[in-house]
């Protein structure tokens, strides 16, 4: 793999990576605002 | 009457975008969907919000007395000022950078090191910011 090839995999990479930040901030958001679950974030382990 | 703390907000809703807004940003730059020359808005970005923000959102999370936020969100905001800096100091020549060999790849490496140390502790938390799919190395579900 060349390194701009390798460049531009770890931007989708980013992308995606801070896509699912995003997503976990707007749940958090949401979930607090309605008092209810509208975004789920899954269960605690 | 005794005093009832007030609640707390959560502060990883606002580290969270924070980080995620700034990196969705550079990311798309790496990627190529936006011109190179992006970087120059990615830079002051990464000091004015997902520097400054996760700081303050890791300083809230000691508050609260969560060790992981405190450290995950206090280094990435650092991250972001070191990353910043390099790129503002660097191109205004204020810093040297032609010597600098694979130390700027080292670094790199080296920040990368702080991620399985946080994937190590992230057991506890939620699915989306926590455990790794079962299909991962680690995942579990």
């Amino acid at each position: 793999m060349k390194a701009p090839a390798l460049h531009q995999a770890g931007g989708y990479l980013g992308v995606v990576c801070g896509a699912l930040a995003m997503y976990g901030s707007f749940a958090i958001t949401a979930n607090s605002v309605f008092g209810r679950v509208v975004a789920p974030l899954g269960s605690r382990s | 009457m005794p005093d009832t703390p007030a609640p707390a907000a959560n502060p990883a809703a606002l580290g969270l975008v924070g980080f995620g807004l700034t990196t969705v940003l550079l990311s798309l730059t790496n990627a190529g969907v936006l011109p190179a020359g992006g970087e120059a808005v990615v830079m002051p970005m990464a000091l004015a919000y997902g520097g400054l923000i996760q700081i303050i959102a890791g300083l809230l999370e000691f508050r609260l007395g969560n060790t992981f936020g405190m450290t995950a969100f206090l280094s990435y905001g650092a991250f972001w000022w070191w990353f910043a800096l390099l790129g503002i100091l660097g191109k205004l020549g204020l810093i040297d950078l032609s010597g600098a060999g694979p130390t700027v790849g080292v670094a790199l490496i080296l920040w990368g090191v702080l991620l399985p140390h946080l994937l190590a502790a992230v057991r506890g938390l939620h699915d989306v910011v926590g455990h790794p799919p079962a299909s991962w190395p680690g995942g579990r579900r």
